[in-house]
């Protein structure tokens, strides 16, 4: 985990799966809990394989993130996991996602503004 | 009636047939080869006879349980399939057709195959499916626009690949450039129905989730009609009659605004 700008950013390894994507989860609401910030950037870039239930527990944690008082972008699924997904059907809800880490920045404080006036 | 004819001209038939005809005993040594098999192998029949068969040809089916010659010896049906030989580091494309030799009272005693070179064939078949390949990519070209503006022209026929191609091409046109918005320009295709227009759905939840913004341009009356008709739901995305007002609106989610000189 990394701070940036006031910003939490958590890089996600390549081995995303069923048993440690709940640890995963839980280390990072632990870490926005503990850090009080307005803004998590949780990088997807280096993920190959996202299958349905990993997915709905990262977009489970955006939600708690959420809840903490927090806004979060999912930074560069690649091409092959939007598909992949897209083809499995899922809902994807209100999940706010940018393909570079700079557009995630600008995502955050856009809307870490809007919150604030 | 073959009985009629006799043993000279067979074998002479044989030899002059123009495509390789070989015979092999129950242990895969050749016991016949024919002026073209030869040939084929750049060698006199003196130096093959009593060769392994496999030594010879060194196909991809060679000393493998795909080699057909010893399936029909076991008993299964004569068949014809393709292969791959090498001869002094050539390699040759084929088609052989193996059945199995049997004496007069029908005990096999050995196998007999011929062997037609498909090489131009096969090559053939490749540049076909280049060009097909070929076809696909341009047939879906991503073009970038301007700066983080990305736009996809469509024109004929929508159907499963082509848009599994779309949104692949799309995906990864979103990836190099790292573009923001993408328009979907669908004026050239023909007709709309929920097929299609659930494509257009899936690849613009595609883009959204890549953190791209996905506009439909190119939408004509008739096609509004239909889907309206047809209850179908674009829910969130956002869909233009031109081209020129999709490039508008991209701008305005860019924050760029175009500013005549004075």
């Amino acid at each position: 985990m990394q701070i940036v700008n006031d910003c939490l950013i958590f890089n996600l390894n390549e081995d995303l799966d069923d048993d440690n994507v709940r640890q995963i989860q839980k280390e990072i609401i632990e870490k926005v809990k503990g850090a009080s910030t307005k803004g998590v950037i949780i990088d997807v870039s280096a993920v190959r394989v996202i299958n349905v239930f990993t997915f709905s527990i990262l977009r489970d944690t955006a939600r708690m993130i959420y809840m903490l008082g927090a806004k979060v972008v999912f930074v560069g699924f690649k091409a092959g996991v939007a598909s992949a997904l897209v083809d499995l059907d899922i809902e994807f809800g209100d999940i706010l996602t940018s393909v570079t880490m700079e557009d995630g920045f600008e995502l955050l404080q856009s809307n870490v503004n809007i919150s604030n006036e | 009636m073959n009985k009629q004819i006799s043993g000279d001209l067979a074998i002479k038939v044989l030899e002059q047939i123009p495509t390789p005809v070989m015979a092999v005993d129950t242990d895969l040594k050749v016991i016949f080869m024919n002026a073209a098999g030869c040939k084929f192998l750049g060698k006199s029949f003196d130096e093959i006879k009593s060769l392994y068969c496999y030594d010879l040809f060194n196909s991809l089916h060679c000393r493998t349980p795909e080699c057909r010659m010893k399936k029909v010896m076991a008993g299964a049906d004569i068949c014809t399939v393709r292969n791959e030989v090498k001869i002094n580091e050539r390699t040759v494309y084929i088609e052989y057709t193996a059945a199995p030799l049997k004496d007069d009272q029908g005990n096999i005693i050995g196998g007999l195959e011929y062997v037609l070179d498909i090489t131009e064939r096969v090559r053939q078949e490749q540049k076909l499916r280049e060009q097909s390949r070929t076809i696909m990519e341009i047939s879906t070209p991503a073009i970038k626009l301007w700066d983080r503006i990305v736009v996809l022209p469509v024109v004929g026929v929508v159907d499963s690949v082509r848009a599994q191609q779309m949104m692949n091409t799309m995906l990864k046109k979103i990836t190099e450039t790292s573009s923001k918005v993408i328009i979907l320009d669908i004026q050239g295709v023909a007709a709309v129905d929920t097929a299609v227009a659930n494509h257009l759905i899936k690849i613009a939840k595609a883009t959204k989730l890549m953190g791209c913004r996905c506009i439909i341009s190119g939408i004509s009356s008739a096609v509004a009609q239909t889907l309206v008709q047809l209850g179908i739901d674009l829910g969130a995305i956002i869909t233009n009659s031109t081209l020129e007002d999709a490039l508008s609106d991209a701008f305005t989610l860019l924050n760029l605004e175009v500013i005549k000189k004075k």
